[in-house]
């Protein structure tokens, strides 16, 4: 029957689940193959690169922004230890769409940690690897690990550290972090900085270079001001744009606004009609009359955000903007962003569970609105 | 405080006023707002003048029993002491209270806001009146022994009577006890509710006229027999081959029956819930020609000769349950047969289980005995003991265990084991401890909860005991409480006039709903897929306790134009359940032809299928239906379906209104035109098609394979290709192997039973 | 059939409005490099339109063969889950939805065994399959996460196509994984467009009164105009004259509601609202719709210093109706946050430090 029709037979099967190279994310693709590869992360990179030649590793706990390279780094650096060959046997990793409940830590974790190292392999390649005699475990955003499955890793950290190196990847390691203190206490911490954008700049120019894509620098500006330093999203976007223009004929050049577009992202004009309706400066000229009545203000608002609505844009999104907007705006004093940031948070979260996107929108211009006509 | 508070608010408003300055209207608005402040203000401090003295006042040291001779009526709410405290407080003093003032009152204790109904009878009555502290004084004046000729004789002649009673009692003992010597040893070691069981009618308390109804019955037995049940008798009895004893626990039911059967020459022979009485071995075991009755009775009991003069006592008729099947039924058939008495005798005669027996019964409904009653027995077992416990304390004792005679016993042993007196503080602490665990019905918990008292100034409830009775029935009560926790006249508001207390009502209103509001989410944590069952008590305050504490007033009854409502929400949940369940199917019918999911459908589709499905046949009647039907069979909708479109209908499309316009005769029509085509069907049902559905297993493997480690993916899979071939086979072979070895077990369970009975 | 999906366009030329979407996604379908994407916007932009006139232009007129499956898996708790599948040899469409919390193991099972069944038209235009989830924003947290994978580990015979009202709900691995395509709502001059278009493919003239009113009325929803074209043109034929749109049932209920809420402030009166409230809820009218439908009416008949603040507690209390179990206890809080506003209003007490 039609779709679910059983596959023929393994004989037959081409290797069907290697990815197409042309398919294959960018991000895989242009993985940084050795930590010297890594962007912007000096500090970090100068230190992994003495594990290297003394081949003693702390456990380490890399922490940062997303898409500051901190899985990469890792990644990059188990490869230079090991070569590709050793590299299966020696390093498990393990992320968040992964089952890790209490049950993985005490078996599959606790098995990995257990095993000797095998021997190593002479390397196809011919290159010679320090292949240091212990393996590594990569726990990728360790933060959304259970607390209970945080505490049965505690012992097997130390009982095993003679063969066995831990990574945590996370986000944060502040106090309110999810990282329990034990844990957190036996790694020697890493911290992954936003990229700069010249860092991101030289990285994306590469990727487009190598991909054989024309792309105008302001398209690279617009694709690191909407991934507000997260290197992995640039790449996503910039291949999607280049996907995009490249499946016309003969293929149209990217503009900054494929890049909002594919982002996600609210034009400006948008954002600035919205803001101006709330009665923030935003240096248009269309500023509405001051001293318009409230109620037909209430009535203005709500068609504005209807509109926004409307045009289908996510309002986590409007809200964000709106955010970046009303916090660097150079006129609002400090009490308003304070009141504003409030309802900025409580919008976020109601967001997050789900509520009603118009409402939940027209509550924050509201907020705003309230905010910012409070001192004048 | 509040006054500061109000002030504030004031300045606050008028600061606040200046700024926008130049309108006449606000600026009116400001003025009104002040008056009705102050106006609040006053009443505010009027109302605090005498500071709710919550247990400011000291209960003097009387004499004791110096209330004695004297009957109490309370009303209203006392500033100091909570209602039962003040009950308990005459009681201990050996004063008598009851609930409605009569000409036998001696006083009326009354507080704030009495009743009106109350007030009549009492000034119809004239009686005296006392305020608090006249109460407080009374006692502390009062001489003890201050109790006139009449009652003083009364009280001797009682005590004469127990006296003699005790002496009897002693007698027969031992009279008893050189009868069983031999066999049973002592009596002290017996039960005291073995030891001080009735030996004989006399000694059974309360229900006299049902007893001697059951005695007449057993009494008249061999007459009806011979007369073939004809002669009803004197109160009917004699028409049935069986009796029926209802009543609640520890009124002596099945004492009496033996008493009556044995003092009638009946051997009774008792079958409780301890013996199995499932229909089989109802029937079998019971001959029902009574012609062999050793079927059941094997073992110890198999010298007991079956004769004529035998009596089947049925105990526990409610109680046949679960492993009992259809044991009430072939109790029926038994009795309808019957050719010796049977006393059948249960709790509740309400009991849907019991329905069958309430035609072939003669119903004997035992009650509670009163406290008076059950007193002047006590008292001799006591006097016989040797305790000396004066009659308010079993008074106390008895009605704290609702007249369970046995509990009272039960409690007095156990007391005994210490000490041989009890005083009336101490028979109230021992009474909560054995507190009869009354289960209240969500009804009672929420009149409790929204009534006047639970929360009232006065009442010394704590958090804990409100949180028990949210305890109840936490599933229940929190409906409740919404559902009802608008009917009441808040307590709160009740010293308020015109628009202050319309706006305190509703700032009450507000404030328990919000909280209802956070109840919510909490029980959605606790129900939730997480389950954070520790978050109860937090429940129990947010759903019931604080809603109950803005809302507690008068008017949360039973009858009445306020009357409390059973929760709506578990009937509308359901109902919307179902319908959403058939808009689901009908959305899955239609997808093959409309893009929308179910709400669309519901919001867009089934308003314009009106004119189009609908509206024809309440117009055009029966010749409209082929066109109806068309348009169904265009987006394979089936005639379910269309009943489903009907009932979706709010407001004017409401279905009752929209059905009423359809003639009945062309709905006919239409219903047999639809069934007599053929239709185009979307799809299958699959349990139509039989299919195997199919496990979803607890957790499902993880993948443990890096991102980008492409190669090891294939085999992996084919991997749980196998698993799940393997799972496949396991199931079926699971379905193949639990049928017959079912039937094993049930072919044993009666092999069991056969076994038994040929025994 | 009704109007709107009998004149329902079926290829991508057809499409009237958003010309540069349609030729992005012509472009993208004959390309080869087909991405996994993510269709979002309002009700009744035409989203899942788009998607279908997408399939056609990757895989022929073939795709439009359509067939409903359905599957039952057990829930651990023995309760049987109907899963209903609209497929054709081409691609398949699922509304994980309909599992309630399993729906991370439907979709992980049903994924699985489509990715490892290779495409049976030996003659099909792409190697790949397409898999449609609806109501992707109703996904669990769970089941994104296990989609997240699914969609790097079955890239080479499988493309999900992912169709909901908005990203808010999506974690941002799915959403950098997709190709984002935003569908607006049409304006009004597409509307208008598309309504004369149908109009004249039925046969008939629509002034453009009628036009307008019946665009005023649809708040960018295509579906909703076109329905209540049909519904207008049965009610009189030659659409001149003062029109009257006939409302929705539930929505002159609610609109009901709301003027009960604003004529009257009293425990009986809250007690009716409830009554009507159910009523509505067991019809089957989501809560929000209910909330934000009768807030708007009662928004619009109020005070203009009462419309923030019923508005904001119309967004407190929707979220809250998002957590909680029983949607009535949250509505219900609301209405009586709105009568106490009302009342204290009208009888001039400021209510702002009121909460």
């Amino acid at each position: 029957m039609s779709f679910f029709a059983p596959k023929q037979s393994n004989s037959n099967s081409t290797p069907k689940h290697i990815v197409d190279p042309v398919l294959q994310p960018w991000i895989e693709k242009y993985r940084p193959r050795t930590i010297d590869d890594v962007s912007a992360q000096e500090h970090t990179v100068a230190v992994l690169r003495k594990t290297l030649t003394s081949t003693n590793l702390p456990h380490m706990l890399f922490y940062g922004p997303p898409g500051t390279g901190k899985t990469s780094t890792i990644l990059a650096l188990a490869r230079q230890l090991f070569g590709p060959e050793n590299f299966r046997s020696r390093v498990l990793e393990l992320n968040a769409s992964d089952e890790r409940g209490i049950s993985i830590v005490r078996e599959k974790i606790k098995n990995f940690a257990r095993q000797t190292p095998r021997a190593q392999v002479v390397s196809s390649d011919g290159k010679v690897y320090p292949c240091p005699p212990y393996k590594i475990i990569i726990l990728d955003e360790a933060d959304s690990m259970t607390q209970d499955a945080q505490g049965a890793l505690r012992r097997i950290m130390e009982t095993y550290a003679r063969i066995t190196r831990f990574c945590l990847v996370c986000n944060y390691v502040t106090s309110q972090s999810r990282i329990i203190e034990p844990v957190a206490s036996r790694c020697s911490k890493f911290r992954f900085v936003p990229l700069d954008s010249d860092s991101a700049h030289l990285r994306l120019s590469h990727i487009a270079a190598a991909e054989n894509v024309t792309v105008p620098p302001a398209v690279i500006d617009m694709l690191i001001a909407t991934s507000s330093g997260d290197l992995r999203r640039a790449i996503t976007y910039l291949q999607s744009a280049s996907r995009l223009s490249s499946s016309t004929n003969p293929p149209t050049p990217i503009t900054p606004t494929d890049i909002q577009e594919i982002a996600g992202v609210v034009p400006d004009t948008v954002i600035n009609d919205l803001a101006t309706v709330l009665g923030i400066d935003v240096g248009s000229e269309t500023a509405i009359e001051a001293d318009t009545e409230k109620g037909s203000r209430f009535q203005l608002i709500r068609k504005e955000v209807k509109r926004i609505i409307r045009q289908g844009y996510s309002a986590t999104q409007v809200l964000a903007q709106i955010h970046d907007l009303v916090v660097l705006h150079p006129t609002l004093n400090g009490r308003q962003k304070a009141q504003v940031a409030l309802v900025f948070a409580e919008a976020d979260k109601a967001l997050g569970d789900g509520a009603d996107e118009e409402l939940w929108t027209l509550e924050v211009a509201l907020g705003v609105y309230k905010a910012v006509s409070y001192a004048s | 405080m509040r006054y500061k508070k109000c002030l504030n608010l004031v300045a606050v408003h008028q600061s606040r006023r200046q700024r926008s300055q130049g309108e006449l209207h606000s600026r009116q608005l400001h003025q009104r707002l002040i008056d009705i402040l102050h106006s609040w203000i006053a009443i505010k401090a009027a109302k605090s003048a005498p500071p709710p003295a919550h247990g400011s006042k000291v209960v003097p040291d009387g004499e004791p029993n110096c209330l004695a001779g004297l009957a109490f009526v309370f009303t209203g709410e006392l500033s100091s002491f909570a209602r039962d405290e003040a009950i308990d407080i005459a009681k201990r003093y050996g004063g008598r209270v009851t609930l409605q003032p009569s000409s036998k009152t001696s006083f009326v204790v009354l507080g704030d806001n009495a009743g009106p109904a109350k007030l009549a009878a009492i000034k119809k009555h004239g009686l005296n009146m006392l305020n608090e502290d006249q109460f407080l004084n009374l006692i502390a004046t009062r001489k003890a022994g201050h109790v006139d000729e009449k009652t003083k004789k009364k009280l001797a002649k009682e005590q004469e009577a127990i006296r003699q009673a005790a002496k009897e009692m002693e007698k027969k003992e031992k009279e008893d006890a050189k009868k069983e010597d031999k066999q049973d040893g002592n009596l002290s070691s017996q039960l005291w509710t073995t030891r001080y069981a009735p030996q004989s009618l006399k000694d059974v308390c309360g229900n006299k006229s049902q007893v001697e109804k059951l005695q007449q019955w057993l009494h008249d037995w061999p007459s009806s027999l011979k007369s073939g049940f004809k002669k009803p008798g004197k109160n009917g009895a004699n028409m049935f081959r069986a009796v029926l004893i209802t009543g609640s626990p520890g009124v002596g039911k099945t004492t009496s029956a033996h008493l009556c059967a044995k003092l009638e020459g009946f051997t009774p022979i008792e079958l409780n819930a301890s013996d199995v009485r499932s229909k089989r071995l109802v029937e079998s075991g019971l001959n029902i020609n009574n012609t062999s009755l050793d079927g059941y009775l094997h073992g110890d009991k198999a010298s007991v000769s079956i004769t004529d003069k035998s009596c089947i006592i049925m105990d526990e008729v409610d109680g046949m349950s679960a492993g009992d099947r259809g044991g009430v039924g072939a109790l029926n058939a038994l009795i309808k047969k019957s050719m010796i008495p049977i006393i059948c005798i249960a709790n509740d005669r309400q009991a849907q289980k019991l329905k069958p027996l309430i035609h072939t019964t003669f119903s004997i409904p035992f009650q509670k005995p009163p406290v008076n009653m059950i007193r002047s027995r006590i008292l001799s077992i006591a006097y016989k003991e040797k305790m000396k416990i004066p009659a308010n304390v079993i008074d106390q004792l008895i009605t704290s265990a609702q007249s369970d005679i046995r509990q009272v016993l039960n409690m007095l042993s156990t007391w005994k084991l210490s000490s041989d007196t009890m005083d009336f503080d101490e028979s109230k602490s021992l009474a909560k401890m054995n507190e009869k665990y009354t289960v209240m019905s969500p009804f009672d918990i929420t009149t409790k909860i929204l009534g006047p008292y639970l929360f009232s100034p006065s009442a010394r409830e704590s958090l804990g005991d409100k949180m028990d009775l949210y305890f109840q029935d936490h599933s229940f009560v929190p409906l409740f409480i919404q559902e009802n926790y608008l009917r009441s006249q808040p307590a709160r508001m009740r010293n308020l006039e015109g628009p202050e207390k319309i706006l305190k009502h509703l700032e009450l209103m507000d404030k328990a709903a919000s909280s209802l509001s956070d109840g919510d989410l909490v029980d959605s944590l606790i129900h939730g897929p997480e389950q954070h069952w520790s978050l109860m008590p937090l429940h129990a305050i947010l759903s019931t306790i604080r809603p109950s504490s803005s809302m507690y007033g008068n008017g949360v009854h039973y009858g009445g134009p306020n009357s409390m409502a059973f929760p709506q929400w578990l009937g509308q949940n359901s109902k919307q359940n179902k319908l959403m369940r058939q808009l689901g199917d009908i959305q899955a019918k239609m997808r093959l032809k409309v893009s929308g999911d179910k709400s669309e459908i519901r919001h867009s589709y089934i308003p314009a299928f009106h004119p189009h499905l609908v509206q024809p046949l309440a117009e055009n009647g029966t010749t409209a239906a082929e066109k109806v039907i068309r348009r169904m069979d265009e987006y394979y909708l089936s005639k379910e379906d269309w009943d489903t479109i009907v009932e979706l209908g709010v407001g004017d499309h409401k279905d009752e209104i929209i059905l009423k316009k359809i003639p009945p005769a062309t709905k006919t029509a239409f219903t047999r035109k639809y069934n007599s085509s053929e239709h185009p069907i979307a799809f299958h049902k699959a349990h139509d098609l039989g299919k195997a559905p199919k496990k979803i297993a607890g957790g499902p493997t993880p993948d443990l394979e890096e991102a980008y480690e492409v190669d090891e993916i294939a085999e992996e899979l084919s991997e749980e290709d196998e698993k799940k071939e393997k799972n496949k086979d396991d199931l079926s072979a699971d379905k193949l192997i639990q049928a017959p070895k079912k039937k094993k077990v049930t072919n044993t369970a009666s092999d069991k039973a056969k076994n038994k009975i040929k025994r | 059939m009704l109007w709107v999906d009998q004149y329902r366009p079926r290829t991508l030329d057809d499409l009237h409005y958003h010309k540069g979407l349609s030729a992005r996604l012509k472009s993208l379908a004959s390309s080869g490099d087909f991405p996994h994407m993510l269709f979002y916007g309002p009700s009744g932009a035409g989203k899942k339109t788009r998607i279908s006139c997408t399939l056609r232009q990757l895989f022929g007129p073939g795709v439009e063969k359509l067939k409903i499956d359905q599957r039952v898996f057990l829930s651990p708790s023995k309760r049987k889950l109907e899963i209903n599948l609209v497929q054709s040899n081409y691609h398949i469409e699922i509304t994980p939805s309909e599992a309630g919390n399993y729906d991370r193991v439907v979709i992980q099972e049903l994924l699985k065994e489509i990715a490892q069944t290779q495409q049976v038209d030996l003659n099909a235009k792409q190697k790949f399959k397409v898999v449609i989830i609806n109501e992707a924003d109703s996904l669990s947290r769970d089941a994104q996460a296990a989609l997240r994978r699914t969609m790097e580990k079955y890239m080479s015979n499988l493309r999900i196509i992912l169709c909901a009202n908005s990203t808010s709900r999506l974690i941002a691995p799915i959403k950098s994984r997709c190709l984002l395509m935003r569908v607006a709502a049409p304006s009004e001059e597409d509307m208008m467009d598309v309504l004369q278009n149908v109009a004249k493919r039925v046969g008939f003239d629509l002034p453009p009164d009628a036009a307008d009113k019946i665009v005023d009325d649809a708040e960018g929803n295509m579906r909703k105009a076109i329905l209540v074209l049909e519904a207008l043109k049965m009610q009189s034929p030659n659409l001149n004259g003062p029109l009257s749109i006939a409302k929705p049932d539930w929505e002159t209920y609610c609109h009901k509601v709301a003027d009960l809420i604003i004529g009257e402030q009293s425990p009986a009166r809250i007690m009716e609202v409830r009554s009507k409230f159910y009523e509505l809820l067991s019809h089957c009218i989501p809560p929000t719709v209910i909330l934000k439908t009768v807030a708007e009416r009662v928004v619009d008949k109020v005070d203009e210093s009462l419309k923030a603040d019923i508005m904001h507690w119309a967004a407190f209390y929707e979220v809250r109706m998002r957590n909680g179990n029983k949607k009535i206890f949250h509505l219900e809080a609301w209405v009586v946050k709105v009568m106490s506003l009302y009342k204290h209003f009208f009888y001039g007490i400021d209510m702002s430090d009121f909460d």
